[in-house]
């Protein structure tokens, strides 16, 4: 890890600007981080859900569907990318239905990292939900809160810890992933190119310095989020633990 | 778990709120995996036979099956040590070693690649001196192999560490005071109260180094039928236009994608407290 | 308030909670509900909260029936087992919860809200403590924001859970007397559910017995404990030793001797008597009664515990005067002096 930093720092103030904050390299951060965010955005709202019903309801096929969340995690993300594609290409099972243009745009990059993101954010919430018990949603329903109101004012802070931790862990997963979106996004430059591309393109042109000077950008934007990951979770637990 | 009458939801919301979720899983996740098969039997079995058993996927299932061979037993070992230290003892540092067993996972794997190259690569660190004892690590298998074990390292002191934390170090200590030694009382104590969760571990590893993709796309130089594992098999089959193909070899690996889903599934149904502790 | 339930039926999928459970408590009483986990005490108090709802039966409040009625709607004051505090909020925002969630129009406004906190936080003599969370506090002071949360919406009913099972017996004991002292200040209809029989008997007005889902006996703490209508109560309430008997003409033969019976009126034919520790005299062996021998004598406080060991083996602990004539290893005989028996 530290051989990133090392070369990093043999390039030169000059030659690291001009690679690693060229306009094509700003665009493909651009595109990683924002799809990631989005994604997990997506993956907050629909995980929360997922795991809502998947903690509190009883349905048939239960066991299968909680097993097929962790699909993300046990499929080769090769897999996953080619699989995207081709549904969402133009002439895919969805792509021929929707009105837009997914794949091979920025829009598919998105679509990929919400498949490879849900899971995070299902499994982190999961558990907390399981244990937040029922008692305290009896205990504002005795107090006189209507659902509406003990969902939002009771369930939804108590778990929002590990939503933000799931979102964290989706986006932080989403910023560096690269088999499954190199497939769908069209790796255009300047519009569709994420940043580990970037990476390999400058590998394949052997320029291992260009190449390292992306990753440690990346790397050190990695480190911010799980710092941030670490400090959210202390702040959490000296609030509440007991 | 399910509400008592006063916290439930009305039935129809209910419903509502479990046609959205399924609908999206459905959308989101099964979609994708009928879609791996559907290509890959869409012109027929003779078709996907032919793509399985031709020379250069055999090859790369060859060497996928190697690399997985070798990786997961020293991630077992590593892991092992690594929960083992984690819970068992006290000592400056356990902190930041803790931080370190994550770091694979939020690290793009492309960049774990990279850090291969530098360090093995011919303009990387060692890159002069192997290339003088005629040693290849980068573009050949060995790369491939230690990237795959540097990406796949967590997943089992992942699994393991939390487990063998709540478990506490009482049952080690009464071995211990009844005269067992060290490896008698890992092997004869420790071992089987965690074997559960070690196998539900090396299965998420297991399935991680057949299907990584990024770490070994860098280090692996695509040599086809020499450095080609199945996963970058499927990325030059469809870069050909060889649609068929690529979705028939990618097939092989959602169905190990399953068989892995269906064990993990059994695991927590079966053994749940003993996995307890699980999360990603 | 009078609370009322009539014919309460509760059928969970594997087992039968309440059968047919009827019970009135009064105005401003405090009642105990006792008996051994599974009995249906905690269902059936889960259902005069509207927590639960049963198949069967009426929940009446001052004579207004509320059994369709949620929780929410029931204006009862519910102490959870484990407290079931809001971990994220502080304890000012706990005890204001109930207030800030009423519909606008009755919401009173924020200083209103305040004076209020601080108005409970007083009274269960945690002032000052509103701006941490529930888990900077000790298990006693979490009870008594639980309580004071309950309280803040100025309930018509009391209900506590076991209002006292996680707490240590120091701690316990003192949250006992104050918890009555609350009571008797505030004047409320107050259910408690508990297992324990001391607390049971030292703080309600009256208890009622549950067992399978039915009450056994409602009464005054001294009337369970003394006269138990069932020989369910008589076995539960109390150490009571338990011997085959025969019943015949009002009176009662235990170990051929025959005696008075204090329990109730019953027709003759088997049955089964109960004696206390306290309830038995020690004579030398010879006389008539049960033969024992002496295992151990414990001079304890202000009674002498005799542990003694009957011909067939079981073991009979009895509760003499401290200046008792009985040594390890002697031979004595046990004659009951007060026994209530009951139709095996």
């Amino acid at each position: 890890m530290s051989a990133i930093f090392i070369k990093t720092a043999g390039l030169g103030p000059h030659a690291f600007v001009a690679v690693a904050l060229s306009k094509r390299a700003l665009s493909a951060y651009r595109l990683s981080f924002g799809a990631a965010a989005l994604a997990a955005a997506i993956n907050s709202v629909f995980g929360l859900l997922v795991a809502w019903v998947l903690v509190r309801y009883d349905f048939a096929g239960k066991r299968v569907v909680s097993a097929l969340v962790d699909l993300p995690f046990a499929l080769p993300t090769a897999v996953a990318g080619i699989a995207l594609t081709a549904l969402y290409a133009p002439t895919g099972w969805i792509g021929a239905w929707l009105p837009v243009k997914v794949a091979f745009e920025p829009l598919g990059v998105v679509v990929a990292l919400t498949f490879i993101g849900l899971p995070f954010v299902v499994r982190t919430i999961e558990p907390v939900l399981a244990d937040l018990g029922t008692d305290v949603e009896e205990a504002a329903a005795s107090l006189g809160a209507g659902r509406a109101q003990t969902v939002v004012r009771v369930v939804l802070p108590a778990i929002l810890p590990a939503l933000a931790t799931g979102f964290a862990l989706a986006f932080a997963r989403g910023v560096g992933e690269y088999g499954s979106v190199i497939f769908i996004a069209g790796n255009l430059p300047y519009r569709s190119e994420i940043a580990p591309l970037l990476i390999v393109q400058q590998l394949e042109q052997y320029n291992y310095r260009g190449a390292t000077a992306i990753a440690a950008t990346m790397l050190a934007a990695s480190f911010a989020v799980l710092l941030a990951i670490n400090l959210l979770q202390a702040w959490d637990r000296r609030k509440m633990a007991a | 778990m399910t509400g008592s009458a006063s916290t439930s939801e009305p039935r129809w919301l209910r419903f509502v709120l479990i046609t959205i979720a399924l609908a999206f899983l459905a959308v989101n996740l099964a979609l994708p995996l009928a879609a791996v098969f559907a290509g890959a039997l869409a012109k027929g079995l003779a078709v996907y036979r032919s793509a399985i058993v031709e020379p250069d996927a055999r090859a790369a299932m060859r060497l996928t099956l190697t690399v997985a061979a070798i990786a997961v037993p020293l991630n077992i070992v590593f892991g092992l040590t690594a929960s083992w230290a984690v819970t068992k003892f006290d000592f400056p540092g356990k902190s930041l070693l803790i931080s370190l067993i994550d770091l694979p996972l939020s690290v793009s794997p492309v960049v774990s690649g990279l850090i291969y190259v530098l360090l093995f690569g011919l303009q990387g660190w060692a890159g002069p001196w192997l290339r003088d004892h005629d040693i290849r690590i980068v573009f050949a298998v060995p790369g491939i192999v230690l990237a795959t074990t540097f990406v796949t390292f967590p997943f089992v002191a992942r699994e393991l560490i939390p487990l063998m934390l709540e478990q506490g170090r009482s049952d080690e200590e009464a071995a211990r005071s009844l005269g067992a030694s060290g490896w008698q009382t890992f092997v004869r104590v420790t071992l089987p109260n965690i074997r559960w969760g070690l196998l539900y571990g090396v299965l998420l590893c297991n399935a991680r180094a057949m299907g990584e993709f990024g770490a070994v796309s860098v280090v692996s130089g695509h040599i086809r039928g020499l450095t080609n594992t199945l996963p970058l098999h499927i990325e030059i089959l469809y870069n050909e236009y060889n649609y068929v193909a690529a979705f028939a070899v990618a097939s092989l690996l959602a169905g190990l994608a399953l068989v892995t889903l269906v064990a993990k599934s059994l695991l927590e149904w079966r053994f749940g407290d003993s996995i307890a502790g699980g999360g990603h | 308030m009078t609370v009322s339930v009539t014919g309460l039926t509760k059928r969970f999928s594997d087992h039968t909670a309440l059968d047919g459970v009827g019970l009135d408590v009064r105005p401003a009483e405090f009642l105990a509900l006792l008996g051994p986990s599974g009995s249906g005490k905690t269902t059936l108090l889960r259902i005069i909260g509207g927590l639960d709802f049963p198949d069967a039966g009426t929940v009446t409040f001052a004579g207004e029936n509320v059994a369709g009625r949620p929780a929410r709607d029931r204006r009862v004051g519910f102490v959870f087992q484990n407290y079931a505090l809001f971990r994220h909020m502080r304890v000012a925002d706990n005890i204001a919860f109930g207030l800030t969630v009423k519909p606008r129009r009755e919401r009173p406004d924020a200083r209103t809200i305040a004076a209020r906190v601080d108005e409970l936080l007083a009274l269960v003599q945690l002032p000052g403590l509103g701006r941490r969370y529930p888990a900077q506090l000790s298990g006693g002071q979490r009870q008594r924001v639980a309580l004071a949360r309950a309280l803040a919406v100025d309930p018509s009913v009391l209900l506590l859970d076991e209002p006292f099972g996680a707490l240590d017996a120091k701690v316990r004991n003192d949250l006992r007397r104050w918890l009555r002292g609350v009571h008797e200040t505030m004047g409320l209809t107050s259910i408690f559910v508990t297992h324990d029989q001391d607390e049971a008997l030292d703080l309600a007005d009256r208890v009622a017995v549950m067992n399978a889902g039915r009450i056994e006996q409602v009464d005054t703490p001294d009337a369970v404990y003394n006269r138990p209508a069932t020989a369910f109560v008589a076995d539960f309430i109390g150490n009571a030793c338990r011997f085959d008997a025969r019943l015949a003409g009002g009176g009662v033969d235990v170990a051929g001797v025959r005696l008075s019976n204090s329990g109730p009126a019953c027709a003759d034919g088997p049955g089964v008597a109960f004696v206390r520790p306290h309830e038995f005299a020690i004579l030398p062996a010879g006389a008539p009664g049960l033969a024992a021998t002496v295992r151990r004598v414990a001079h304890t406080g202000s009674r002498a515990g005799v542990e003694c060991v009957l011909a067939d083996g079981r073991i009979v602990d009895v509760s003499a005067p401290l200046d008792v004539a009985a040594g390890m290893g002697d031979a004595v005989t046990l004659v009951p002096t007060t026994v209530r028996a009951y139709p095996a």
